[in-house]
């Protein structure tokens, strides 16, 4: 049992050979490349899963910063409608302002200029009737023009010492 | 009974001693190393079985040859 | 008991030029089992290649990962890479003739010599008390000591080859360190490498095989659960030695390949 047999060796060699060339040919190669090819492509899709992660984070940030412009842009809005409104409210009421002024200085005037009006009616008036009561009581024909300077001149003595 | 019996089986005998000698050394150890660090047990699970097996040679070795020395091979 | 006669083999021989050259049939069969079991599981389990493995695809790659291990706790990655087919192929070889002897028997008996193949009959008349010649026809390849000694010597043999490749300088410097008397330390453990590395996987198997066969024959009360019990042990211990040949194999070649010592 123990004798030493060359021809189990050499077979058990053989056979052992053999069997290791067929394996590695027909059955490591595709395994081990197809052990591979599910590496690389864990691989890549962690990879590809990382950036979408760091885009996303990208987007999300983006979104975030647009966001809070947005508001500032619409606080903004607000702050120069109300500025705005508010200076449109002045304007209008300082023209409303202006206007009553205006109209009020009108209405003076109107009222001096008819003051001033009926005045110099009533001065000559006046005129025309003092000098028909002079000429009816001096019972004499003085000539119009004559008459009316002389009138104006009392009247006007009349405003001095007035 | 032959005297090839009786050789054989103190050749087992011996071998068993030694064998289990060896064997309790690597394998206290071993319970040891897990008792200190209980997170390194699968590594050195691996070893002690190696070491075990390689304690083993000699004494399967003997008994090997004790048996073959009993049946009168 | 006739223990003895279990262990018997057929045997083919011839003579090539004065050096016997014999085949012991039993492991001619086996050993062509075994490779064909192998090559039908990795064929079976690179048939259909798929992304997400199942079944066999899933065995063979975990077999694969864990044989790579074996080779890359040993040599660098460069070299590795050019022995996961062999250290696949070892492990799994080893994996399932370990385990081929456990499954069952088959011994035939005799009553005429059959020369051919090296079967003597034992004769009735001649020896008293004798049973019928009983051959096995079905034992582990691994449970043959000239097959194991074969894998150990081609190991080593191809160790030396690839370090003499590698750097004749360097192979031969490591047996004079560290000191040059050490030359005879070197070359015993040249010697002893191989032959304890094929002797560890036989004796292991061996024992384990005739352990089962005494205890089948030695007493009803032996063959309930203590054989279910060292049956469970021994293929245990087919899957350890298979590992630990493997390992070995690969210390040893990169004990000559580094070529830091």
């Amino acid at each position: 049992m123990l004798k030493l047999e060359i021809g189990t060796m050499l077979f058990q060699i053989i056979a052992f050979v053999v069997l290791m060339l067929l394996v590695s040919r027909f059955g490591l190669r595709p395994v081990l490349g197809m052990m591979k090819h599910r590496q690389d492509h864990i691989q890549a899709q962690i990879r590809s899963v990382e950036e979408n992660r760091e885009q996303m984070e990208k987007l999300v940030e983006e979104q975030k910063t647009a966001l809070h412009e947005a508001r500032i842009e619409a606080k903004e809005i607000i702050e120069r409608a109300k500025v705005q409104k508010d200076r449109e409210a002045e304007v209008i009421i300082n023209q409303a302002k202006d206007r009553a002024e205006r109209m009020l200085q009108e209405a003076k005037l109107e009222i001096i200029r008819e003051k001033e009006k009926a005045i110099s009616e009533l001065r000559d008036q006046v005129g025309l009737l003092s000098i028909d009561l002079a000429g009816k009581v001096l019972g004499q024909e003085i000539d119009s023009k004559q008459q009316s300077k002389l009138v104006g001149r009392y009247l006007e003595e009349v405003g001095r010492v007035q | 009974m032959s005297l090839d019996v009786l050789a054989g089986a103190l050749m087992i005998a011996f071998a068993a001693i030694g064998g289990g000698i060896g064997n309790g050394l690597v394998i206290s150890r071993f319970v040891e190393g897990v008792a200190r660090q209980p997170e390194a047990r699968s590594t050195l699970f691996v070893q002690a079985i190696l070491g075990v097996a390689l304690v083993e040679v000699v004494p399967i070795i003997a008994v090997a040859f004790g048996i073959m020395k009993v049946l009168g091979v | 008991m006739n223990l003895l006669e279990m262990e018997k083999t057929p045997k083919i021989g011839f003579e090539l030029g004065g050096v016997p050259i014999d085949f012991d049939l039993t492991v001619v069969i086996t050993t062509t089992v075994t490779c064909l079991l192998v090559f039908l599981i990795v064929v079976l389990a690179a048939r259909k290649l798929t992304m997400v493995p199942s079944g066999m695809q899933n065995l063979v790659e975990m077999v694969i990962d864990f044989t790579k291990g074996i080779v890359r706790s040993n040599l660098d990655l460069k070299t590795s890479s050019r022995f996961y087919g062999f250290a696949f192929t070892l492990f799994l070889f080893l994996l399932i003739a370990n385990q081929l002897g456990l499954v069952f028997n088959l011994v035939t008996e005799h009553q005429q010599p059959i020369p051919f193949l090296g079967i003597e009959a034992s004769n009735h008349a001649e020896v008293a008390g004798k049973e019928a010649s009983k051959y096995a026809w079905w034992k582990s390849p691994t449970a043959n000591l000239n097959v194991v000694f074969a894998m150990a010597i081609a190991i080593t043999l191809m160790a030396h080859f690839i370090g003499i490749k590698r750097s004749p300088k360097n192979y031969l410097a490591h047996y004079f360190q560290p000191y040059p008397w050490m030359v005879i330390l070197h070359l015993i453990d040249e010697v002893a490498k191989p032959v304890t590395h094929g002797m560890r996987l036989w004796a292991n198997i061996f024992a384990g095989e005739v352990l089962i066969v005494i205890m089948l024959q030695a007493s009803p009360l032996m063959t309930g659960l203590p054989l279910i019990l060292w049956i469970g042990y021994s293929l245990f211990v087919g899957v350890v030695q298979a590992y630990v040949f493997t390992t070995l194999a690969f210390v040893y070649l990169s004990q000559k390949i580094t070529t830091d010592h």
